[in-house]
């Protein structure tokens, strides 16, 4: 192994040339630099979370710590880059989701087979400069099936799209001996709706409206992690009550969540009521704006919300639902409490825009996992985004927890996780 | 389950098989919300056994294939009830390369519960109205459905389904 390789990943990324549209966060690697990178991979415990591309390069989201960032850039030659999935299988669907959106292959992949593209679209690669002709007619999705499989004899039970397991349509292919599962395969994208190029144009407003909308169970922490992508790119300051409330209707979103994983459908709706009096939706969407709000809280309701949350409090700290981690709902509801006690000088969303090129990266936790938000903006306008959604990590999660465990525990389990796939497939 | 002439129960108590068809998913939320067994529906999985088919979220090709074999899988007499925006006209994503589009001019829907998302209690009062018409035709008339309790009448009613719905400038109906 050469010195170079010895050096921590990170290091390595950071050797690269810093973008002049995301300086401190994103580097460029040359060719040579990002297979450098793909081989430190090997060894280097750096987290690898999302990836994705532009057309022009490919980027991938590195996490030194899960506040620390980095985004390392590798150029796309003749549509094609190296892949990273072999040293981070968390990769594969990402690169998938590359290949289909804007027909660039990674060279070495795990697996290439489509995830986003049933055929069913309009065109093919529709995000690329040059979208392809649209497949037809569309093939039927093909899952794994080994000779392993057929000597052990499993059997497949296929199930989806339409199915009760999942938060919306996916389909699921189980392979089974007995009772075991020897593998599950997951294959979403049914309910893809190319937000991405929906953006593309958009003013960071507009923008930050149909964010909002990509999942129900997460669009607080969708439009905050935007608005602070967006806020990050202009060089916007927020101010720390400003902050503080963000923070504040991201923690409502969680404990929404428990309360609906743990079926405490009164409590939920409680709560829900209380969030629509304060920001005027019940899953508080489209009041988060990038520079502050798009729409101004309700301070009466908003000083009516400790109140609330008090009359709730019994019934959130109960321990006896497995679904609910009652230390987490403290600490979300100190979070609550902390962002309501700060006065809120109301911002709208500024409209001066800088020039040039401009991006942003913005995060938010979500129950299901950190959120992280990309957005390129040129002369005020998207031209690029990704959101790196946590529900593709729990897809991986539970497609490598699968084998060997009962067939009903397994179903039991994704039905308990309540896996939104509006988010992964956007 | 059909209605099959059982006890009085089963005769006034409807089958419902939810779809999500995509979208966001704010709409199956809200249907969560809502009490089934208060409006005198019960859930399955199967469309041969329901009366009520419910569908909310937007939908590609991909899901629109689902919801129609879903649909001609029914047996008369069944009804289709779109819930939000999305199902309704496709809402803000309709369109683009995913071809995204409401069930609204597609299928004969009886009720369109307009939204992004519907409140709850329009959900459930779109649902009851199905019920109480249920009843009221359902041979031999024996009972009637119980009026909704006080405080739902000043929530809006649920549409008709009609061919075009009027939605905001963003897809919203301004819910």
């Amino acid at each position: 192994m050469s010195g170079r390789l010895r050096v921590p990943a990170a290091t390595l990324v950071r050797a690269g040339r810093a973008s002049a549209a995301l300086p401190a966060t994103r580097f460029e690697l040359s060719e040579a630099g990002w297979a450098d990178l793909a081989e430190r991979l090997l060894t280097d415990p750096i987290a690898a979370s999302g990836l994705w591309s532009d057309g022009e390069q490919v980027h991938v989201l590195l996490l030194e710590s899960p506040d620390a960032p980095l985004i390392a850039s590798g150029p796309v030659e003749a549509k094609r880059f190296l892949a990273l999935s072999p040293m981070r299988p968390l990769l594969t669907v990402p690169e998938r989701m590359v290949r289909d959106l804007w027909g660039i292959e990674a060279m070495g992949a795990r697996d290439l087979r489509p995830w986003l593209d049933h055929g069913m679209w309009t065109q093919s690669a529709p995000l690329a400069s040059r979208p392809g002709p649209v497949a037809w007619p569309p093939e039927p999705p093909e899952f794994l099936w080994t000779e392993e499989d057929e000597r052990a004899g499993a059997m497949a039970l296929p199930i989806g799209p339409v199915q009760p397991l999942l938060q919306g349509p996916g389909q699921l292919r189980v392979a089974v001996c007995g009772e075991r599962v020897r593998r599950l395969e997951m294959l979403l994208g049914s309910s893809h709706r190319g937000v991405a190029l929906r953006l593309h144009g958009a003013g960071p407003v507009e923008a930050g409206l149909l964010v909002g909308r990509i999942d129900a169970t997460r669009c607080v922490a969708y439009e905050a992690a935007f608005a602070q992508a967006v806020e990050s790119a202009f060089g916007w300051s927020v101010d720390g009550p400003t902050r503080g409330l963000r923070s504040a209707m991201v923690a409502l979103e969680r404990i929404a969540n428990r309360l609906r994983a743990s079926g405490d459908v009164a409590c939920r709706d409680r709560l829900l009521e209380a969030c629509a009096a304060a920001f005027g939706h019940r899953l508080m969407r489209g009041a988060i704006g990038p520079g502050g709000w798009a729409r101004r809280p309700d301070e009466r309701a908003l000083e009516h919300l400790p109140a609330a949350l008090s009359l709730l409090e019994p019934s959130l700290a109960r321990t006896d639902r497995p679904a609910e981690d009652p230390l987490e709902t403290k600490r979300d509801l100190a979070i609550v409490r902390r962002g309501l006690s700060g006065l809120l000088p109301f911002v709208p969303a500024t409209p001066a825009l800088p020039a040039g090129v401009r991006e942003g990266l913005g995060s938010a936790e979500t129950l299901f996992g950190p959120l992280w938000v990309w957005v390129r903006f040129e002369n005020g306008t998207v031209t690029a985004w990704h959101a790196v959604d946590p529900a593709l990590a729990r897809v991986h999660a539970l497609e490598q927890a699968a084998p060997g465990t009962a067939l009903d525990v397994l179903l039991a389990e994704i039905a308990r996780l309540g896996l939104s796939v509006a988010g992964a497939d956007q | 389950m059909k209605r099959a002439g059982k006890g009085p129960d089963d005769r006034t108590m409807l089958s419902v098989m939810q779809i999500r068809a995509g979208g966001c998913g704010g709409c199956a939320l809200e249907i969560e919300a809502v009490s089934l067994r208060e409006a005198g529906l019960s859930l399955t999985q199967h469309p041969g056994h329901a009366d009520i088919l419910l569908v909310s979220g937007a939908a590609g090709p991909e899901m629109r294939r689902a919801v129609e074999a879903a649909w001609a899988g029914m047996a008369e007499p069944k009804q289709l009830v779109l819930v939000g925006d999305c199902a309704i006209g496709g809402g803000p994503f309709a369109g683009g390369y995913a071809g995204i589009e409401g069930f609204g001019l597609r299928l004969p829907a009886v009720l369109a519960v307009p939204g992004s998302p519907p409140h709850p209690a329009e959900i459930l009062a779109a649902l009851r109205s199905l019920t109480a018409a249920a009843v009221s035709t359902a041979p031999p008339a024996t009972e009637r459905a119980s009026p909704p309790p006080a405080g739902e009448a000043d929530r809006p009613a649920p549409l008709p389904a009609a061919p075009r719905h009027r939605l905001g400038d963003d897809g919203s109906s301004g819910s």
